[in-house]
């Protein structure tokens, strides 16, 4: 592996990336509910915890006998994790994570100096809502939060919810987050022949190429797998999709 | 620090708190979610219960270090000190489990 690329726990997705995240970027998962953002996330601290870069998870969302109970049941041993120093679980609220001490540190910096962590998940951004800040002041907020990461030299991995299920995305938040982060990747739902499937989009990635094709993708019991690009079928996007002319054409004959 | 005189104190809290269940299911509830750092606004929301008796009942777990308080802004927030985890897990394997587990069944034939 490239030094200045840092594995991102998917074969699959460090293919798609050209050789995994930039080291020190950050990456936004926004997706529908259910689409599997939490486990893409665990998936990239579980390969720092094989590669010996520790990581921190920030959940705002479950606590931490659920997300334990949860990962452990796809294999993951998050306890164990932390024994060895390899890993922090913090749970709290967007207010106690953004509050600095009188020398500026976090409570989330501490974490990071206490096991040298290289790795940084935040689940997820869609609490910072709840700030009760203007949009400007939220995204104010958010820019100066990243830029504070940015600093401490982590790869960080944020999710935010996109509430469509299916049909079209007009916008990933209202805040303009995906303009705030390096890299922005899309998980959702697509309707496909009266199935529901779900597609994996790399919708930007900041300072180099990518494989900008749609990826079906299945959450199994051991976490996300990517697949093939989607064949011969068009309005993935849109949330509806449908045979391309040249696929109907062919079915016809 | 699991100390002498912190491994004293938990040890005489096992004989005056069981007047107090919630006392105990804060204690089991850090115990199940260590990554826990809340204000106690914060943490009385999780447990469903009002700011005042949550203060009120946290008092002890302050007094002998297995929470601790700390000042981050303008924030005060709770931590959860993992160095009296032995001890506190023998603690609630031993005793409590068996008032909880009492309490628990309770509710569940309640049902
Ligand atoms: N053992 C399993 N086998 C197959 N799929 C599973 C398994 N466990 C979970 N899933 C799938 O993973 C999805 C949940 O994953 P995850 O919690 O990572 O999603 P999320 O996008 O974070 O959800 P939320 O919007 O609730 O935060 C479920 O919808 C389920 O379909
Ligand atoms: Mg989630």
């Amino acid at each position: 592996m490239n030094e200045d690329r840092v594995e991102s726990g998917l074969v699959a997705l460090d293919k798609m990336l050209g050789g995994g995240y930039f080291r020190g970027d950050s990456t936004l998962i926004a997706g529908s509910p259910g689409t599997g953002k939490t486990t893409l996330a665990i998936q990239f601290l579980a390969s720092g915890v094989m590669d010996d870069e520790p990581g921190v998870f920030v959940t705002f969302e479950y606590l931490p006998q659920q997300m334990y109970r949860d990962a452990l049941a796809k294999g993951w041993d998050l306890k164990e994790w932390e024994k060895s120093n390899k890993f922090r679980l913090i749970c709290t609220t967007p207010e106690v994570l953004i509050a600095e001490d009188e020398k500026g540190n976090t409570l989330l910096d501490e974490a990071i100096k206490e096991i040298k962590a290289k790795r940084i998940v935040i689940d997820s951004l869609a609490h910072f809502e709840f700030l009760g800040l203007s949009q400007s002041e939220l995204r104010g907020t958010i820019a100066g939060f990243m830029n504070h990461l940015k600093l401490k030299e982590v790869t960080t991995l944020v999710t935010h919810e996109i509430p469509e299920i299916i049909g079209p995305v007009m916008r990933i938040s209202d805040f303009g987050f995906e303009f705030l982060v390096d890299n922005v990747i899309i998980l959702r739902y697509v309707e496909m022949e009266a199935e529901l499937k779900k597609a994996f989009i790399i919708l930007k990635f900041r300072g180099g190429d990518h494989d900008r094709k749609l990826h079906e993708y299945i959450t199994t019991k051991t976490g996300i797998e990517i697949e093939n690009p989607f064949q011969n079928v068009e309005g993935i996007t849109s949330g509806a999709s449908r045979k391309t002319a040249t696929q109907r054409a062919k079915d016809l004959i | 620090m699991a100390d002498e005189k912190s491994k004293l104190g938990l040890k005489k809290l096992v004989e005056v708190w069981t007047d107090s269940d919630l006392k105990i299911e804060i204690l089991v509830f850090f115990h199940n979610n260590p990554g826990v750092i809340d204000t106690v606004e914060g943490l009385a929301k999780r447990l469903g219960k009002t700011v005042d008796v949550v203060k009120h009942e946290i008092a002890d777990h302050i007094n002998i270090g297995i929470l601790k308080e700390r000042k981050i802004g303008d924030k005060i927030v709770l931590t959860y000190d993992k160095t009296q985890e032995q001890e506190i897990e023998a603690f609630i394997e031993e005793e409590i489990n068996k008032k909880l587990g009492c309490a628990v069944n309770a509710k569940g034939a309640q049902r």
